[in-house]
């Protein structure tokens, strides 16, 4: 377990999202995100990839909603870039799928829909519940590695 | 004159002779974009070869994005990242015209590092805007170099992309090989991060830390990947010629489940090669020439082998179609 992300739920219901975001979770998604591994650090990140101006208004909205990155982090381009140095990824053993463009592409724009529907809006305060609560369990089962994350000061990684 | 000088001297022109007195053959060079080479040179008499190369600042794709491109200015010969590759042999001189047109905004110049003299060139090609240098250099030394310009400030030329290869062929030339591939490894460093969309600017400080944001093959992320992946058929003798434009790092080459059965380590040609190599070392502003067989059909990588790389986009790809050779390959279980 690396991330608080990975203790979660390895699927979420996606029953009420359009019928192409159903089939890019289903076939694409879990495919491809479940390789190295488990889905669930992606479903249960903090990332909400948000415009700038969106995120500005939804901060305004609800001034805490942003107050604990480690629950919450907004960012213009967060998934894209995450999602385009997994795509580097390569085919060493041949075990990985190599992904193609339009996967990758098709990868963000889910991750990007998906954090609106259960990140924001109505589900927000869901999200915030079960995020605190993945963190508290990580901290408890991984200190040591908690503390790398969130407590350690933080090299510039560029 | 005595007898004995006439017969001397018709002896000499016989025997080649008035080919040594004969004005040297000029000939035009063949310049090729990456991974294409330009062919084999037959003759095995020395010529006087010209090169045109121009300088340009000129905007293009360093990877495919999700909503747009990352793009990036990039300072070129000919328009290319890498520029063209140029193929001369020993012995023969190069005429080398650079043309800076009027609408730069900058001085450039050439360094090969196949020339000897000062600055390898730079010195005397230096051409403001709208200027044309031409200056003749002789090859010496067989080998793979790397070009690139080196007009003040050296660092930013490179790092923008004014980098090439220059292969001066042994006297005797080389082996015929079935197919020949020119890759070049270089790093771009820009402010936004990997991936960041739309036009990126060039950040001064992680270049002088060395800390690049995109490390690729032949000039942008994916250049050697899908429609672009180098192509060969199994039992074919692959060659390639690989450079390392830098600026700053050192590539641990590799293709992942090949050996280079024949490799002349720093593009040495006249040195013997090493034999049956898995990973090797290029410096920035070096290269090495490789050569192997393709026994097995299927997908091959390419990396620099300093491996977190490959997230930068040190990716390429081989492709072996043909039949499948058990003896060497195969599944069990």
């Amino acid at each position: 377990m690396d991330f608080p992300a990975d203790l979660g739920p390895a699927t979420i219901d996606v029953s009420s999202y359009p019928a192409e975001m159903q089939n890019i979770y289903r076939t694409n998604f879990l495919k491809n995100c479940a390789v190295c591994h488990s889905p669930a650090r992606a479903i249960h990140s903090e990332f909400l990839e948000l415009p700038t101006a969106e995120a500005a208004a939804l901060r305004a909205a609800s001034p805490t909603l942003f107050d604990d990155p480690r629950v919450l982090l907004p960012g213009p381009d967060l998934w894209k870039r995450y999602i385009k140095r997994m795509k580097m990824r390569p085919p060493c053993c041949g075990v990985c799928p190599v992904m193609s463009e339009t996967e990758a592409r098709d990868i963000w724009r889910f991750l990007v829909f998906d954090g609106r529907i259960r990140k924001t809006g109505p589900r927000a305060g869901d999200w915030v519940r079960n995020r605190r609560a993945l963190l508290k369990d990580f901290r408890k089962r991984f200190p040591e590695r908690y503390r790398d994350l969130f407590e350690s000061p933080k090299e510039d990684s560029r | 004159m005595t007898l004995r000088r006439i017969v001397l001297l018709a002896a000499g022109l016989a025997g080649g002779g008035l080919a040594a007195l004969a004005a040297p053959v000029t000939e035009k060079a063949v310049l090729t974009q990456a991974p294409q080479v330009p062919p084999a040179i037959a003759r095995r008499h020395p010529a006087v070869v010209q090169v045109h190369l121009e300088t340009r600042e000129k905007e293009g794709l360093i990877m495919n994005g999700f909503e747009e491109g990352t793009r990036y200015r990039f300072w070129t010969f000919n328009g290319q990242v890498p520029g063209p590759m140029i193929r001369v042999r020993e012995g023969d001189t190069i005429e080398l015209t650079l043309t800076n047109p009027k609408e730069s905004t900058m001085d450039h110049n050439i360094d090969l590092h196949a020339v000897t003299g000062p600055g390898g060139g730079a010195k005397i090609t230096l051409a403001k805007p709208g200027e044309e240098k031409v200056a003749r250099f002789k090859a010496l030394n067989p080998g793979l170099f790397v070009y690139h310009c080196a007009a003040p400030p050296v660092t930013e030329h490179i790092a923008n992309g004014m980098y090439g290869m220059i292969l001066v062929e042994p006297a005797g030339g080389l082996p015929k090989v079935d197919r020949e591939y020119y890759v070049m490894q270089s790093e771009f460093y820009t402010k936004a991060e990997f991936g960041a969309e739309g036009l990126q600017s060039f950040d001064p400080d992680k270049a002088a830390a060395e800390r690049p944001t995109y490390i690729v093959f032949n000039g942008r992320v994916g250049a050697l990947l899908g429609e672009g992946a180098l192509k060969a058929k199994t039992n074919e003798t692959v060659r390639v010629y690989f450079g390392d434009g830098g600026p700053n790092l050192v590539s641990s080459w590799h293709i992942i489940g090949e050996i280079f059965d024949r490799l002349w380590p720093e593009g040495a040609l006249a040195s013997p090669p090493l034999h049956s190599v898995q990973t090797t070392l290029v410096p920035a502003g070096g290269s090495v020439v490789v050569e192997f067989k393709t026994q097995v059909p299927g997908d091959y990588t390419l990396v620099d082998h300093s491996i977190f790389r490959i997230e930068k986009g040190a990716l390429g790809s081989l492709h072996v179609d043909g039949p499948e050779d058990p003896a060497v390959y195969q599944s069990v279980k």
